[in-house]
């Protein structure tokens, strides 16, 4: 089994989408088949620039990205596309309906456009998302975009772990941005006013700059926040967004920062892996009845470490 | 666009609404690029406006089911 791991692999780095397409579905699934993918693709990765793109449902994430794919197409990258979870109840969008947004790239052999649900994903989002930062920087995708809502432990964890992270927004909100601020609103490196076209866009940008002056939007690693204004529909802004971006990508590789953030990545995956194994093997132990299902004492602590101890000795052993 | 979107989302299963009434040729160009890009084992299956005397033709060219309007999710999903 390892040696198809392998030679899918080789062939996705070798530029087989098809076994790339197939690598990722892996990563969704069983965290054994996705542990072997990483052992084999770590090595290779390593040099992408990761741009996270948050943004509360209806700011235009999906527009904007399709215009920087373009953008960054022009200038020779190849760019990758994480979409994670279309199907969102907060956002109410459509299935698949990031795809239709970029789909002007879909045929595009240097674009590859992935989403990822977390309905139903077995491994847990946070693997799958990481998982495939790391296939595709391996297979040599050198700009890629994970755009989430933001929303809920994992995208958090998930967002945290970019290079560079451009929170979108647009007018009307800045009040809103107060409740937005529990999540990730407030760490973004560049902060998107998108639809600036409409009314009420200078209102908004003095809320956040003045955000911004008074550190209520914090910058992250000596960084100072900027705000850009585009209109990603009319195509306006979208030459200072890339300036900003790459900007902020000299920023932190002449800080030593990217590499800071390649570490806290693996250290993340690794950290879920742990989890994901532990609980695994506490689960099948519990199936199996190993464990008594009614507490035997009325010390918890002492038998949860009990358990804890059996469950370890049981994973190390195997 | 189909073949390259079931590539990258790595689908099971591809279903095509058309309503056009251009299923034929519609149908025979998305068979021929799914052979080229070496995925012509992913099943397809139709929905829409289809012309029941082109059944068999579609089932030639490798369609596994056409569905007509109001046909009830669960048959869709049992009839692989």
């Amino acid at each position: 089994m390892s040696t198809g791991i392998e030679e899918l692999v080789s062939s996705a780095i070798g530029g087989d989408r098809r076994s790339l397409g197939r690598l990722l579905s892996y990563l969704e699934g069983d965290p054994a088949k996705a542990s072997q993918i990483l052992s084999s693709v770590l090595g290779r990765a390593g040099k992408a620039h990761v741009i996270g793109v948050t943004g509360i449902p209806g700011s235009g994430k999906s527009t904007l990205i399709s215009r920087l794919i373009a953008a960054y197409r022009r200038k020779g990258h190849r760019v990758a596309v994480i979409a994670i979870d279309p199907t969102s109840p907060y956002s109410h969008g459509a299935l698949l309906g990031d795809r239709l947004r970029m789909q002007e790239h879909a045929t595009d052999p240097g674009v590859f456009i992935r989403s990822v649900s977390t309905r139903g994903l077995k491994g847990g989002l946070s693997l799958a998302a990481l998982g495939m930062i790391e296939v595709f920087d391996a297979a040599g995708y050198d700009k890629i975009f994970v755009e989430s809502v933001g929303v809920g432990q994992a995208e958090v964890d998930i967002m945290h772990t970019a290079h560079t992270l451009l929170v979108v927004t647009m007018p009307g909100v800045g009040d809103e941005i107060q409740a937005l601020k529990a999540g990730v609103m407030e760490i973004g490196d560049i902060y998107v006013l998108n639809k600036c076209d409409k009314p009420e866009a200078s209102k908004t940008y003095e809320y956040l700059s003045f955000a911004i002056r008074t550190g209520e939007l914090r910058s992250r690693g000596g960084w100072t926040p900027k705000i850009i204004r585009t209109a990603a529909t009319l195509g306006q802004g979208i030459n200072d967004l890339v300036t900003s971006i790459d900007e902020h990508y000299r920023y932190i590789v002449e800080g030593g920062l990217y590499t800071d953030k390649v570490s806290v990545r693996r250290r993340f995956i690794l950290k879920i892996l742990a989890e994901k194994i532990f609980l695994d093997a506490l689960n099948e132990a519990y199936a199996k009845g190993e464990i008594p299902a009614i507490a035997e004492s009325t010390d918890m602590y002492r038998e949860a470490i009990e358990i804890i101890r059996k469950i370890v000795g049981r994973v190390c052993s195997a | 666009m189909i073949v390259e979107a079931a590539i990258q989302e790595d689908v099971d299963v591809i279903g095509v609404s058309i309503l056009s009434g251009a299923h034929l040729p519609l149908t025979t160009r998305l068979m021929k690029l799914l052979k080229e890009r070496n995925i012509g084992g992913i099943p397809v299956f139709l929905g829409g406006t289809i012309l029941l005397p082109d059944i068999p033709k579609l089932k030639q060219l490798g369609i596994e089911g056409v569905f007509f309007l109001v046909t009830p999710l669960s048959v869709i999903i049992e009839d692989r």
